[in-house]
Parts: C-alpha cells; structure tokens; sequence
C-alpha cells in the first residue's frame, strides 16, 4: 500500500472556520436578546402600568386634596413603582451577569482549545520528522481541525499553517494565541471602570497583558460582547433616563408646591446625579465629576473621557460624538469637570442613568407631606368695580416665592409712564404692568419682575380705576390642587430627550429599541445559518464520509476480492486437473 | 454532488427543528390569542401598543374624575337651590311686611322667619362634602368658610376655585369659592343704592330709577332749609351741585341719567345719598333687613323709610336670585360639558380597545390553517427523515 490521501482543502476548512465564527457570534447574540426580549414583553403590564398607576393616583389625590387615604395610596404607588424600576434593573443585571458566567466558560473552553492545539501541534510536527516517506499524520491533522474548528466557533481566529505541519493560531487585532507549541492565555477580569462589566485581558507568558475586549471579532465571546455593549447596556441607560427623569421632573414641580402643613414641597424622589468613574488603570491624579444641570438634554447613553495630552477628549459612546475641552465642560445637559493631574491616556466613565433605576427610592414618607397646593394666591377686591380677574397664576422657580409679604396690583386708567392704562405693583417686585382693557380683555400673562418665585400672572377682563388684585401666602390652602394638576400634567408633557419625548414615551422607545434588534439579530442569524451551512456542506462534500459510497466501494472491493479468490480457485482447480492427469 | 451521511442525518434533524420550532410559535399564539408575544414580533406595534394601553388606563382614571367631578358640581347646584327657595321665601316675606297692615310685633315675627332663613343660608354657604371639606371655602377647604363675629359676618375662606383633569388637555372647574358665590352681590338694584340718613325727620318714600350700567361717582340729595317753597339740591362728592329746583311731590328728579320719585313730605334739613352698588354678602344683606324690620316704628318717618328699605330689598332680592341662578346656569353648562366629555371618553375607549385588537389579536382562521400547513410539514420532514434514513446499502448487504 501506498498511503493514505486525506481527502482535504485547505480553503475549505478555512471557509467553514469563518462561517462558524459568525454562527457563534449570531447565534450568542440572538440567543440572549430573545431574553431581553422576553423580559420587555411583560412590561406593558409592568412598568409601563405601574407609571400609569402612579399618575392615577396623583389624579385621585388631585380630586380631594385633603383626603389622607389617597394622598396614602399615593404613596403606596410610588413604592411600588420603585420596586419596579428595581425589578427590571435586577432582570438586566441578571442578564448581565449571564454575560459574564458564558464569557467565563468561553475563556476556559477557548485556553483548553488553544492548549489542544499547541499539543497536536508538537505530535504533529514528531510524527512528521519520523515519517519516512512523507505520509502525514492524517488522525491528528483531521483531530486539530476538529478543535480550531470548536475554537473558532468561540472567536474568530486567522490560522497560519507552518512548514512542519505546525498551525499557529491568531485572535483579535494579531494577538498570537497558539505558537507552535505554546499556547498563551485569555483571561476574563473585573471591568476597568465598572467591576461588573468584565473585561477580556490577552496575557503572555512574558508577563504582557493587553485588553482585547473590543478587538476581538466574530465567535460567541464576540456575540456575548456585542449584545452587552449595544442592547443591554443601551436598555438600561433608556430606563435609567426614565427613572433620572421621573425623579428630576417630579421633584421639580412638587417643589413648586405646598403641602398640607403650609410648607414647600421637599423631594418626592430620592435625588441621585450623574456617576463618574475612574479608571482603575489611571496613572495621574486627576479626579472628575459630572452633575445633570438640564434634564431635557440628557441623553440615554455613557460617555468615556480620555486625557490626550493637553484636553480632555469626551466621546458620547452612543453617538461616537467627540467634544473636547478642559476644566468644566457643558455636554448633553451636564456639567462634567476635571481637576488635578492626568497623564496622557487616563480616562473616566461618565453614566448620567445606568445605574439610576437602581438607586430609584420614594423619599416622601408622610402623607401630608405631598404637596398639592400652590404657595401663592390670588384674590380680587370686593370693591373692585370692574369685572378683571387673575385667570392663573404659575410659580416656576423656589427662590424668593413673595411668602412673607403679599403685594397688590392696582388698576391705574390712566397711569403708566406714557399714559398707558395698566396695574401699578405695590409691595413684591414693583414695576408697572400695562394692560388696556378694550384689546386685552381676553387675558394678558405677566412675567413678574426677576425673583419672586419667577411667576407668570395672566390678567382678563375689564378692570376699572382704583381695582386691586392681592397676590399672597397661601395659607390653609388645603383644598388647593394646582400643583398636582402640573404634576399629572408631566405624564403626557415632552419633557425629555431635547423636550421631545415624554416620560411614558421613553419607555415604548426602549421596548420598540429592543424588538427591533432582537428583530436584527434574529435576521442576522438566520442569513448565516444559510451562509454557514453552505460552507459546511461544501467542506464535509469533499471530506466527510458517505456511507452508501463506502458501502458501494466495499462491495466493489468484495466483488474484486471475490474474483481474485475465483482466480485462485480456477488456478487451483486447474492444477488439481493437471496433477489428476498425471496421476 | 457528493452528499456525506453526517451532512445527511444533519440536515434532515435541523429541517425538523426548524418546522417543530414554528409549529412552537404558532401553537403559542394560538394559546395566548395574541398576535405579538414579545416585542420583537412586531416592535413598531409594541410601542404603539404601550401607548394605547396607558390612554386606556387615563381613560378609565378619567372616567373616576367624571363621576367626582359630577358629584362635586351636582352638590354645588343642588345647596345653591336650597339657596334660591329661601331668597324666594324671603322676598315673599319681604312684600308681605311691605304693606301698611302690620304693627311692630307682626312684623317682628317676619322679622324672625327671615332670621331663620338666615340661618339657613348660613348653614347653605357652610355646606361640607362626602369627604368633610367646606365646599364654598375655596382653597380653604378645613376651614368653616362663613361666620358671625362683632363686625358681622366674615369670610374665612379664599378665592381659590378648584379644576379637575377630565381629559389629556381639559380641565372642569368643580368648585367655586364662597366669596364668588355669597360676597359679590351687588346693593340696591345692582348698580345703584339709595342710603338714608337715619335723623331724617321728613316722612316720603323715595323710588329710584336708572338706564346707567354703572355710576363712579356718588351724590348728596339734600333739602335745604330756607324760606319758601321748599327746595331740593343734589350734589356730587366734589361739592358741585348738578340738579336743583323746588320740591313737589312726586315730581321726577334728574341728574346724570338718574331719575328719583319723592312721594311725601321733606322736612328741611333732610338729606340721602345715592352712591354706587358695591359688593355685600347675602348674610349681611339679610341680617340688615332682619334688623330693620324688628326695630320697633316710633315714629312715622321710620315708617317711609322702612317703605324704601323694603322697595330696595326687593331690589336686593332680586338680585340675589339672579346672581344663584347664574351660578346654577354655570354649574349646569359644567354638568352637561361633564357629561359629552364621559361620552366621547366612552367612544375614545371603544377606539382604544379596537385599535389593540386590530394591533394584537390574532386571526384565528389564518393562524389555525398555518397550525395545519406547518404540521404537514413537520409530519412530512420526520416521515422522510426516517425513510431516507432507512436508506443504506448495507441493508443489502446480507
């Protein structure tokens, strides 16, 4: 016998090899967001119920105001809202966490393969310098070929075959894995900015270490990272905007308010600020804080500060958008500042809302301390003559509310500086408001003069001389639910995302977010369950075995085999004859 | 081609998984009846859907509102009512005393029921809700909107009035304040009063008419002493005289559009004013009338002049009546815009819920017919499965 020939193509192998590594990738990726997919489907009757009921029940206590039980349930619902949010910040942390346990076992499985590899790599290369006659030690090629296969359906790795039958395998950006028969090793650790978020660390036997995180491409730990990085991270910075916005708008307007003890609203949420957080590998000294100056601008992502030398360079990690600058920087409604020393490379991770469903609490505890009430009222003289009246009168800013000292507005016909009808300001910030009762009858707002709770009065009707409005504390205003109905406002008001999108509005998005990739993902997998099964055919048509051809090449060399022995036995028959004829 | 057995036995499974996997989905809508299961069936519907299921729950939250709303308003007008009867029986009471026939104890017990009417209001304008709060004491609402100290009755209220949410953008008043309701009446005939001075020693009834909307000014009607017939003069507050002649009875006096009817006899020295209408509560006006009616007549000027009163607390009656009944009118314009906003919150309802099914429900006859086809299929990719597989030369090879 000669040999063996392998039935091989080297360009097949590699065909198959590629198209496995983004099977794997495909199938991780699509594989863990059917879960956040199936986690979201249950948050129409979820959160996106639990905020309805919430403003429900900011409705009931806006009906009776000085009623304790609903001002009770109220409560109750904010509660229940926050363990909501933490609910579905405990699913995605979950999901997280998943991540991490199969990126674990993915880094264990691909170092065993790598080990595997560079140990037929050492057979292969003996077997060969013993062989004679060239043959090839067909076993252990077609076994390494089974693992770089089992390897490249975790990462995608570029194979170099050597003379002496030695593979060296590459992963990443040309990080050696296997050399001929060294293996190095990947090791998975704790996140350089948040221990949760793990990270993938190439390390060489000469004590190098480099994160290749982001380097590698295609195969399931590629997939893994993908789904981490674009759709759960992004799910949770969309619900960490929901909650950071819930809590600042709210806490806003219900600090606009009175509650029943007369006082101004205190924090209906728990406030928390944008997070920073330093990179643990950080030489310099720098330090840096973010706060969130503008709820309307903050957007549903993170962003990655790096020092490049002489600026900081702030990289929205959605968007990619870079802004540069030094010392207090102004992005997307925050304030990010830098201080202290930084060496060149160090970085910071700014998180305006990836944690904040977590941190979501109700700091309202007594009943009686929501404040539904105005702190100003308005009143007409009895003696008015006229029929004008104060329609609204809207307090949009804390400071210097006018609570100590009412003023009065009183109707001047023929007043003003330029003889222009108006009311004069007696008391509070003064001034003159003109007003002229045949065209602006139908109503005028005010902007008060700065200070003074930055109120906004809209005037109607016909006032007469002499008419006085008094604009004071109010006081016992127990019955009074304006601030609630600005707070049930908020629900339906853009308030977010550049004043485009309501509170109710950003959670849809998130979900819609998540269907769509999942959608994607889906899609993405089934066209390489195509691709990949092409390549797996043509690799296995021209090296797999089919059985009815070995049963065919059996019977043919049976059929052979009979024949030689028919051959045998005619010559056999034929000596017999000849040696009985001469017997 | 050349097809490997392991290509084979692969390929056959993964067709099988691929129909059993369908066949899963379809089965499970079928179960559920919805169309979408997660949102990656359908991501654009899911938002949609997320949003039509938060208008519902405002709907429904809207629909508590109404019937609060409903009831709020509905008491209102059924206390102002009340309100209206005992004005009514008050003016009754009034033009009953308003004839020469009573003597001081008949009209003391007139005196007494309109007291108790006033009692009544009081008990009206006081009036609390299911759950305890005043409902005329505008943003007050712990507090007892109207009471009597020394100085007469006080409104311990606001002027707050109070609005409910009935729709993503409509809000319905549903309270008003007291001092809206009980405070701003006008005097006299609503624009015009006549005030008495109570030394006056002559014995006529005065009338007053006017076409004025309103005056700013107030005017002095003085009979001045003097020799010979007798005179009248009327001045405005800055002292100038705007009407003056010789007094005869029931001659039309006319300054500035305002007529006076003197009947009787004036006494020189005489004088009353004729000032614009200002606000005063119900109570006062009626604690007013109590206080004139129960005063004994000692004399017979005190009998015109109680004739002027009481002309001018039929005014003031009126005037009462209309201002309850303009605020009933309100009270049922809100009841009724109540009521078309309940019902196109009904219709909005109906158009929700129609939308989610069109976005959510499955159809049943093509899910079911789907159920069939996939279920072929699978049947058809196992039977195959087996019989290819059954397939092998060596089962020749014997």
């Amino acid at each position: 016998m000669a040999g063996i020939e392998r039935s091989y193509s080297d360009y097949l192998a590699k065909d198959f090899r590629l198209g496995s590594s983004s099977l794997g990738q495909f199938e991780a990726a699509a594989n863990m967001a059917a879960r956040l997919d199936n986690l979201m489907a249950d948050q129409e009757r979820g959160l996106s119920a639990q905020l309805e009921r919430f403003f429900n029940a900011l409705q009931d206590v806006g009906n009776n105001p000085t009623s304790i039980p609903e001002r009770q349930v109220l409560i109750g619902e904010s509660n229940a809202l926050a363990e909501q949010f933490h609910y579905l910040d405990g699913a995605f942390e979950a999901l997280n966490s998943q991540v991490n346990d199969q990126l674990t076992l993915y880094v264990d499985e691909i170092n065993q393969h790598a080990q595997s590899i560079s140990e037929l790599n050492d057979a292969i290369s003996y077997a060969q310098a013993l062989s004679t006659d060239g043959a090839q030690p067909n076993d252990l090629l077609d076994e390494r070929d089974r693992v770089l296969l089992q390897l490249s359906k975790l990462v995608s790795v570029n194979v170099i075959e050597q003379d002496g039958g030695v593979a060296n395998v590459l992963i990443g950006n040309g990080q050696p894995l296997v050399i001929g028969g060294v293996a190095e090793k990947i090791t998975m650790g704790i996140g350089e900015f948040d221990p949760l978020i793990q990270r993938l660390t190439y390390e060489r036997a000469n004590g190098t270490s480099t994160d290749i995180t982001n380097y590698l491409t295609g195969g399931a730990v590629q997939g893994l990272i993908d789904f981490r990085d674009n759709m759960l991270n992004s799910s949770r910075q969309q619900l960490g905007l929901l909650a950071t916005g819930m809590s600042e708008v709210i806490n806003a307007q219900h600090g606009l308010g009175v509650d029943l003890q007369g006082k101004l609203g205190g924090e209906f949420f728990v406030p928390f600020d944008a997070e920073t957080i330093k990179n643990i590998d950080n030489t310099g000294s720098a330090s840096s804080t973010t706060k969130i100056v503008d709820i309307s601008l903050v957007q549903p992502t993170d962003y990655k500060a790096t020092f490049t030398g002489g600026a900081w360079e702030v990289k929205n990690i959605k968007s990619g958008e870079i802004t540069v600058g030094n010392g207090l920087m102004a992005i997307d409604g925050l304030e990010i500042e830098f201080s202290g020393d930084a060496e060149f490379g160090d970085s910071f991770l700014i998180r305006p809302n990836f944690r904040a469903a977590n941190y979501f609490e109700v700091a309202l505890q007594a009943p009686a301390d929501i404040a539904a009430a105005s702190p100003l009222k308005f009143s007409e003289s009895l003696s008015n003559t006229g029929t004008a009246e104060v329609d609204s009168l809207v307090v949009n800013s804390r400071s210097d509310l006018p609570l100590d000292n009412s003023f009065t507005l009183t109707f001047d016909a023929s007043g003003g500086v330029d003889g222009v009808p108006g009311y004069v300001v007696t008391g509070g910030p003064g001034g003159f408001l003109p007003f002229d009762p045949e065209t602006e009858f139908a109503g005028k707002t005010f902007q008060l003069d700065s200070g003074f709770g930055d109120a906004e009065i809209r005037l109607s009707g016909k006032p007469e001389n002499g008419d006085v409005m008094t604009i004071e504390r109010n006081t016992e205003g127990t019955g009074d639910n304006r601030n609630l109905l600005a707070l049930i406002d908020i629900q339906t008001k853009d308030t977010l995302l550049g004043s485009s999108t309501s509170l109710q509005d950003v959670f849809a998005l998130s979900i819609a977010d998540v269907g769509i990739r999942t959608r994607q993902s889906q899609l993405s997998l089934e066209t390489q369950e195509v691709l990949t099964g092409q390549a797996e055919n043509a690799y296995k048509a021209k090296s797999a075995v089919n059985l009815d051809e070995e049963a065919a090449n059996l019977l043919r060399y049976q059929q052979a085999y009979s024949a030689a022995a028919k051959v045998i036995t005619v010559a056999d028959e034929m000596f017999n004859i000849l040696l009985s004829t001469f017997r | 081609m050349r097809i490997s057995s392991s290509q084979q036995f692969q390929q056959g499974i993964d067709a099988i998984l691929r129909q059993q996997a369908k066949l899963t989905k379809t089965q499970e809508q079928l179960a559920t009846g919805n169309r979408i299961l997660t949102p990656s069936d359908d991501p654009a519907a899911s938002t949609q859907l997320i949003k039509l299921s938060a208008l519902i729950a405002s709907n429904s939250q809207y629909d508590r509102n109404f019937t609060f709303a409903q009831n709020q308003v509905g008491l209102a007008e059924s206390k102002l009512k009340s309100a209206g009867d005992i004005i009514q029986r008050v003016r009754e009471l009034v033009v009953q005393a308003n004839t020469a026939i009573h003597n001081d104890s008949s009209r003391g017990a007139i005196a007494k029921e309109i007291e108790n009417n006033l009692s009544a209001m009081l008990d009206v304008a006081n009036s609390k809700d299911g759950s305890g709060e005043y409902i005329f004491s505008g943003f007050n609402a712990t507090t007892k909107p109207f009471v009597k100290d020394g100085n007469g009755y006080q409104y311990k209220g606001d002027q707050g009035e109070r609005f409910l949410q009935v729709s993503e953008d409509i809000q319905v008043q549903v309270r008003d304040s007291g001092a809206e309701i009980f405070q701003k009446i006008r005097e006299g005939d609503g624009r015009l009063k006549l005030v008495l001075d109570s030394g006056m020693q002559g014995n006529f009834v005065v009338n007053l008419e006017s076409n004025v909307d309103s005056i700013v000014d107030s005017y002095v009607v003085a009979f001045p002493e003097g020799t010979g017939a007798q005179q009248y003069e009327v001045k405005n507050s800055a002292g100038d005289v705007v009407a003056s002649g010789t007094y005869n009875e029931n001659d039309q006096i006319s300054f500035n559009e305002i007529n006076l009817t003197i009947t009787g006899t004036a006494v020189p020295g005489d004088q009353f004013e004729v000032q614009p209408a200002a606000y005063r509560d119900i109570f006062s006006t009626l604690q007013k009338l109590v206080d004139e009616l129960a005063a004994p007549i000692d004399k017979a000027p005190r009998q015109a002049s109680l004739t002027t009163h009481l002309g001018q607390s039929l005014n003031e009656m009126d005037q009462v009546l209309d201002k309850f009944l303009g605020a009933r009118a309100v009270l049922g314009n809100r009841l009724q815009q109540l009521d078309v906003r309940a019902n196109e919150n009904i219709d909005a309802k109906i158009r929700y819920d129609r939308s989610i099914s069109e976005l959510k429900d499955l159809d049943y006859a093509q899910a079911a017919s789907r159920l069939n086809m996939q279920m072929t299929g699978l049947q058809a990719a196992q039977q195959s499965y087996v019989k290819v597989q059954g397939l092998s030369l060596f089962n020749y090879l014997k």
